[in-house]
């Protein structure tokens, strides 16, 4: 894109997060957490 | 003895708090089944809910070696480089790319704004950013006269799928965002 000549460096530091959140209704459900845990086997 | 926190330069202040709006255009395309943004002349994806990071991919030709082209290994962008993820001022300079086919691969085109923050080379008509991020998508859609059903309908498929961004996305005329002739 055609922008024209540079002019100087800035530093632009948000305060908010430019990106967005999704609805936590729309977000994916969380994947498992790994393996389910044995019960302790007791002898 | 050990270092103040004090000792050393202090940290220069950002010269400004929020991100920069911009104006661009990207094209459409499908990963992994999904409805995508694409940078108009980089071959970048632009994930849903992540920035875009911008790194540098220009290769300078070396002086004492001419024969290698090595690439450059700054962070984007730098004043003085080509590097960055571009925006431009206003509407009206980015409408000038959605019907432009030089050196842009062809495909659907999407209009909108574009917030850029982080390390920025500000320039007469736009920026350069290292973070980018949509902030609204306006698709254009043309007239009954101007395409077929099955097209429009795929467009609103497109515009459905954009929704992933998790910002505005606006169905438009096309006539709305056209760049304007003859004026």
């Amino acid at each position: 894109m055609e922008i024209g000549r540079p002019l100087r460096k800035i530093v632009v530091e948000p305060v908010r997060d430019p990106v967005p959140r999704r609805p936590e209704r729309e977000r994916e459900p969380a994947p498992p957490a790994g393996p389910p845990a044995r019960e302790p086997v007791h002898r | 003895m050990a270092a103040s926190p004090l000792d050393g330069p202090p940290p220069a202040a950002p010269d400004y708090a929020s991100a920069v709006e911009a104006w661009r255009v990207w094209r459409v395309g499908l990963r992994d089944g999904a409805v995508v943004l694409l940078s108009l002349f980089a071959d970048a994806a632009w994930e849903p809910g992540r920035p875009l990071d911008a790194g540098c991919a220009t290769r300078r030709r070396s002086r004492l070696l001419p024969w290698r082209v090595p690439p450059n290994d700054h962070p984007a962008p730098e004043l003085d480089c080509s590097c960055g993820i571009y925006g431009v001022a206003t509407q009206e300079a980015a409408r000038e790319y959605l019907d432009a086919v030089r050196y842009a691969p062809r495909g659907r085109r999407v209009l909108g704004r574009v917030g850029l923050w982080g390390d920025m080379v500000e320039s007469e008509q736009g920026w350069r950013a290292r973070h980018a991020y949509p902030i609204e998508i306006l698709v254009p859609l043309p007239t009954i006269a101007e395409t077929s059903l099955r097209r429009r309908a795929q467009l609103e498929e497109i515009a459905f799928g954009l929704e992933a961004y998790a910002v505005p996305v606006d169905v438009v005329p096309y006539a709305s965002v056209r760049p304007a002739t003859g004026a």
